[in-house]
């Protein structure tokens, strides 16, 4: 008998451990890329202007031509990696700690739980882009501003799949066992159910740096956060764009990075969906 | 990208009586502290509209103050505010010192053009996609698997530009912007609905492979119905699935009409955000704000209620 109590629970940690570790392997997949692309901008960039250099095309000094500038595109594009990801990450990590952070606190109340996801509901039902534009561009135009409408319009998914997790949670038998041995409501959220939680929130969070990204391009595609001398990759083809006709290459190469991007973080994420389920 | 599927409950109506006048309230709440996020005084900022005058005397400003009603009680000035966005007054723009609201009216019809045909042609081309991709096994269906699955990583900022450079710059087939003729509408209407479309299809796929071995799809078979028949059947069940998920688009939807519209310099209401960005028109972003969230709050409602009447078997449970 105790024995083969025992043995469950054996099982049921090995599978927790086994899910952790497809998340973590995703993790560290993105973190990877995330130096490399460091990497790369630290090893050749020259973000120097050079007119003379102006609408060079491809060649071998320059492997994906000058902008309108004369910058390398192709380094500029790998200097744009740290900048976009480093944001899209910001965004992604800080809105899944905010969800979370909220999720805890409605999961512990009826009525702040109804109240909450109503709030949610509304932030759901409103085009994210034009309100979190509207808001950076009042705030001001730097990348704190485009931060924080990005967090404040995008913590609802992880704030539904944390709750919807933790409200499952609660109604198992382990967590009727850790009350009764005297743990306090706060101590069971955050020490018991919240770790049986970090697995899919792991998984969201894999799946949400495509999407990071795409926003965080396009807002500043749009005149908000990093703008055109830096080389985010929205920014960059937003400068890039007029002069499409002569340097078609700069707009080619920063399009190109972002679809990269997003259609391998929808990959990895899709991929770590499907081993937890 | 993991959409969660609303479970029936949480369809019909609780979006119509909760959602959306609470929406409606939180949004005018944060357009009418704009303002404020942005640090400026209205009087102040009118006046250095008006008179191109950046140190405005403040003797008028505070006489301005009193005539706009600036030093009454937050709460008559929100009001005051509510009373006025829902009769489409938003004040004058402090660029153009035209009224904002006629102006937004204006783009406004330029981009519900463009909305409504993207999402006719989505929803025509997204659902026929999904079907073949759920029916056909062979390379027909991993072709259409495969467009849905491009337009899915594709976002409007990126296959914008490269659709100009390619069709309008290379090949010389489309203008590359302008608004009026129907070559004009090609491309900006094919990027915006590229989205729409991979999400569409999925959803359709996922929800035929769902009904395909169900007794039903049995029963129209031995019955004779060919192939278009029981994709016909199939799909009956299909619908709420399709309607939700196009009513989530919604938001996304006009979030990337803004895009588009900076693109290929349509006169819209996205063109008339990102204008009003560029140029810090505090009344022009409140409309815009104001505007294209209720928009967008209304319609989303309206198809969360009228998925109820999609499916079949949700008329019997819903009352």
């Amino acid at each position: 008998m105790i024995s083969q109590v025992r043995r469950s629970a054996f099982s049921v940690r090995r599978l927790r451990l086994s899910e952790n570790r497809v998340a973590l392997v995703g993790l560290v997949g993105l973190g990877t890329i995330t130096m490399i692309a460091i990497q790369l901008s630290m090893a050749g960039v020259e973000q120097q202007t050079n007119l003379i250099d102006r609408f060079q095309s491809p060649s071998w000094n320059h492997l994906a031509g000058t902008d309108q500038f004369g910058r390398d595109v192709l380094s500029l594009v790998a200097a744009g990696a740290v900048r976009s990801l480093s944001l899209a990450g910001a965004v992604v990590i800080i809105s899944a700690i905010v969800g979370t952070c909220i999720a805890l606190v409605s999961a512990a109340g009826r009525f702040r739980r109804s109240a909450l996801v109503s709030v949610s509901d509304v932030v759901l039902a409103v085009p994210t882009l034009v309100v979190a534009l509207i808001v950076a561009a009042t705030i001001g135009s730097g990348t704190v501003a485009l931060l924080a409408a990005l967090v404040s319009l995008g913590w609802t998914p992880y704030f539904r799949l944390v709750l919807a997790q933790l409200e499952t949670a609660q109604q198992q038998l382990w967590v009727d066992a850790a009350v009764a041995s005297g743990a306090s409501p706060a101590r069971v959220l955050v020490r018991h159910i919240l770790p049986n939680v970090s697995s899919a929130l792991i998984a969201l969070i894999a799946t949400r740096v495509g999407h990071a990204v795409v926003s965080v391009s396009s807002l500043s595609f749009l005149g908000v956060g990093p703008q055109p001398p830096s080389s985010e990759w929205g920014a960059v083809l937003a400068a890039a764009q007029p002069h499409a006709e002569r340097a078609p290459w700069a707009v080619v190469a920063p399009s190109l990075a972002i679809l990269a991007t997003t259609a391998l973080a929808m990959g990895i994420g899709r991929r770590i969906t499907a081993r937890l389920r | 990208m993991i959409r969660p599927r609303p479970s029936v409950e949480r369809i019909g109506f609780r979006r119509l009586i909760v959602t959306l006048p609470l929406g409606v309230v939180a949004l005018s709440l944060l357009a009418f502290n704009l303002p404020l996020l942005a640090g400026i005084d209205p009087a102040t900022a009118t006046l250095r509209a008006r008179y191109s005058d950046p140190n405005p005397d403040p003797a008028i400003v505070a006489s301005l103050r009193g005539e706009l009603g600036l030093d009454d009680h937050a709460l008559v000035r929100f009001g005051r505010f509510l009373l006025r966005a829902l009769q489409g007054d938003f004040g004058l723009s402090y660029t153009s010192r035209l009224p904002v609201g006629s102006a937004a009216w204006r783009a406004l019809s330029v981009s519900a053009q463009m909305v409504v045909v993207t999402v006719a042609l989505a929803s025509l081309v997204g659902v026929a996609l999904g079907m073949v991709a759920a029916m056909q096994r062979g390379p027909l269906g991993r072709i259409a698997s495969a467009i849905s699955a491009a337009g899915a990583s594709l976002p409007p900022h990126v296959m914008g530009p490269l659709c100009v450079l390619i069709f309008g710059i290379w090949l010389r087939f489309v203008p590359t912007g302008g608004w009026g003729s129907v070559r004009q509408m090609i491309l900006p209407v094919v990027v915006l609905a590229a989205g729409p479309i991979a999400s569409i299809a999925e959803v359709t796929r996922t929800e035929m492979l769902n009904a395909l071995p169900q007794s039903f799809i049995r029963t129209a078979r031995s019955k004779g119905l060919g192939p278009s028949g029981v994709a016909r059947h199939a799909f009956a069940v299909s619908r709420l699935g399709v309607l939700s998920i196009a009513a989530t688009n919604l938001a996304g939807l006009l979030s990337g009409a803004v895009l588009v519209e900076t693109i290929f310099s349509l006169p819209g209401l996205g063109n008339f955000i990102v204008t009003a960005v560029r140029n810090g028109d505090v009344p022009a972003l409140q409309c815009g704000l104001f505007v294209v969230g209720s928009i967008s709050l209304v319609v989303g409602s309206l198809a969360d209620a009228a998925a109820v009447f999609a499916d079949p078997r949700l008329r019997h449970t819903a009352r």
